[in-house]
């Protein structure tokens, strides 16, 4: 699953940790979800999607593969 | 006038060390010469009692730093448990034919826990990596 969380998090100029702390998850968490090698549950997606103000779609994308 | 709670990560670690304290005396007495195959009945099943009891309270502590931790973790943690699950079974399974050839000698259940529970630290380790 591709997703826009570096992008929307440099726009906030949030660091990893910051945006960890303010969904409840470890850094290393967003880490493996911005590079893809994770994908969240649907409750911690929507807590990332209502954070920036978009809809969980806006955020996360499904690959072809998927 | 308000009581300040503690923070739950340092009350989880007082409980590790409590509870590991705790295993730690229960196992060194409960291999005491004292308690080698003690013949009274009462004996004997307080041996078994005080090597369990003091064991499971460790157990409870790990399994509730483990729910207390992100979904992420957890994850890694899931892994790491199934991994350490899986060569324990196959150590278990060749050390009892091994042993049933007459090639070593039997393989001690304590050892093989110990060896479960190295696979998971090392596990929890080495599968972050995979991750970043």
């Amino acid at each position: 699953m591709k997703n826009r969380l570096r992008v929307m998090r440099a726009e906030f100029n949030w660091s990893q940790m910051e945006l960890g702390m303010r969904v409840g998850v470890s850094r290393q968490a967003i880490n493996a979800i911005e590079t893809g090698k994770y994908d969240p549950s649907l409750p911690l997606a929507m807590k990332l999607a209502r954070l920036f103000g978009k809809t969980v779609e806006e955020v996360f994308e499904l690959e072809e593969t998927d | 006038m308000t009581q300040q709670k503690l923070d739950p990560n340092i009350r989880l670690l007082g409980q590790v060390a409590v509870t590991t304290i705790l295993w730690a005396a229960t196992f060194v007495a409960s291999k005491t010469d004292t308690f080698d195959h003690p013949e009274s009945l009462a004996m004997r099943i307080a041996l078994v009692a005080m090597g369990v009891g003091g064991f499971l309270p460790v157990v409870f502590v790990y399994a509730k730093s483990i729910r207390m931790q992100d979904e992420f973790n957890q994850r890694i943690h899931y892994i790491a448990l199934s991994i350490a699950f899986a060569v324990t079974a196959v150590v278990s399974y060749a050390s009892d034919l091994l042993f049933q050839a007459g090639f070593i000698a039997r393989f001690p259940s304590t050892g093989l826990w110990a060896l479960m529970v190295a696979i998971w630290f090392v596990t929890m380790i080495v599968t972050p990596r995979f991750y970043r």
